[in-house]
């Protein structure tokens, strides 16, 4: 049951690496569709759908702490922000929604989505930035993200796997 | 039978004492021997053919023989190639920031009083709303949070955010959160250069609080005032490539081509400290 748990843990916390390198280090130079994507929220994401609201929030705390590392931003902003979105998305997958793909992505969409108004909130109200760049580029930031959507499902349902089906165990 | 062995053994005789005697006249009169001389102009075509042939075994041979030697040889000349071609490399590299110590040299010679500290980028930040990077150097080198950052040639680059041990972030000058005195050089106008988010995917930032009846050319250089304590003044900002009116026609705006190539930046300086500047000549 532990070695399930830590094999899960282990690939889960791979899988927020790897995304965490393409982050900060590829996309920080290459853009997709004039913006670079972000990868670590639907890691945390996934891990909340397909995990539980504790797998949410600890893979959400340790994707926030990389994606604000990776941003260079120095802040707390996606530290709290996908915690507290990864439990909530744990809570959705526990009680509310079905543990499949379609749910994945409209999490994710909306998470995106979320993340791209964080993002502008601080620059709209406190630099008076006008509107409209704001929303292009979050709506480049949301589309150049989405492409990833399914690579990063299919990575950390695999790695999930052993965990549910530990669990599918118990509860029989 | 002993009659035909007699004979033989006599024509032998005769013949060796013939050759003798015509190699004993041809060595006195200078011509050599002229029976090895007829052997030789006899055999030459054949002659030739073996010693080809003995040439080409010899090349074999010497080929079977040499080649881990040349083997060996052409691995050690690769080997050598490759670390001349890298210190080539490496030449090339130190001679770029030779160039950039020689030319931060005659900053230093007028500006007395800064002190600097070269650092290099790390990394630069992946994140669509802001233009920051990270250095390698942090408080143990004597960085702090608000240090100036520039180029070798006194160009603006940015200033310290946040400053870690051993490693420091750096908001570049076209961030949407950064804001400094300038002034206008020709003029001597004075105005606030700051980053602006749809400026700042085209690399550039906005010259603001320019009076409507101000004077603004474009190719104006833009410096820094030194106001507000952040940023030493003289520092150059950019170059004036574009005028605006401002949003209900209070005032006008310039847009700013940063002098710094931010994209090809790899090493940068901190002004630790500064005073007073000394102009020479």
């Amino acid at each position: 049951m532990k070695g399930e748990t830590l094999r899960s843990a282990l690939g889960v916390a791979v899988t927020a690496v790897i995304c965490w390198f393409l982050q900060a280090a590829f996309f920080s130079r290459l853009r997709i569709f004039g913006a670079a994507p972000l990868l670590l929220p639907l890691v945390a994401v996934g891990a909340g759908l397909l995990g539980s609201p504790g797998w949410g929030g600890a893979v959400g705390l340790l994707c926030g702490i990389l994606c604000d590392a990776a941003l260079g931003s120095g802040g707390l902003l996606f530290t709290v922000a996908l915690t507290v979105i990864g439990f909530f998305v744990g809570f959705l997958g526990e009680y509310v929604l079905a543990r499949g793909f379609p749910s994945y992505a409209l999490l994710s969409l909306g998470t995106l989505i979320i993340s791209a108004l964080l993002q502008m909130f601080r620059l709209l109200v406190y630099r008076h930035a006008g509107a409209g760049p704001l929303l292009l580029m979050g709506l480049r930031q949301t589309l150049a993200s989405i492409l990833f959507v399914l690579p990063v499902y299919l990575c950390v349902r695999r790695s999930l796997r052993a965990w549910r089906r530990m669990k599918e165990r118990k509860v029989r | 039978m002993r009659k035909a062995v007699k004979i033989a053994l006599l024509v032998v005789l005769a013949a060796l004492v013939l050759v003798v005697a015509f190699t004993l006249v041809g060595h006195f009169t200078g011509q050599g021997n002229v029976f090895t001389r007829a052997f030789q102009t006899a055999a030459a075509p054949v002659s030739a053919l073996l010693d080809k042939a003995a040439l080409r075994l010899e090349d074999y041979h010497a080929y079977i023989h040499d080649f881990d030697e040349l083997k060996a040889e052409n691995e050690a000349m690769k080997a050598r190639i490759a670390g001349m071609a890298a210190e080539v490399r490496q030449s090339q590299g130190a001679n770029a920031e030779n160039e950039r110590l020689r030319t931060l040299l005659g900053l230093k010679r007028s500006h007395t009083d800064y002190v600097l500290l070269d650092a290099s980028i790390i990394s630069w930040g992946s994140s669509n709303w802001s233009s920051v990077f990270d250095i390698d150097k942090g408080t143990f080198s004597g960085v702090e949070v608000g240090d100036c950052v520039i180029t070798e040639n006194g160009e603006l680059v940015g200033v310290v955010t946040e400053a870690g041990l051993y490693s420091s972030s750096v908001r570049t000058l076209i961030d949407p959160q950064a804001a400094m005195g300038a002034t206008v050089h020709s003029s001597g106008l004075s105005a606030v250069a700051e980053g602006d988010f749809a400026l700042m995917g085209s690399g550039q930032l906005k010259l603001t609080y320019v009076f409507e009846n101000s004077a603004l050319d474009l190719g104006d250089t833009v410096l820094t005032s030194g106001a507000g304590g952040v940023y030493p003044a003289g520092l150059v900002i950019g170059t004036l490539s574009g005028i605006g009116a401002e949003e209900g026609g209070y005032g006008q705006y310039g847009v700013v081509t940063p002098a710094v190539g931010l994209s090809s930046l790899s090493q940068v300086f901190l002004i630790l400290d500064y005073g007073e500047t000394e102009d020479e000549g």
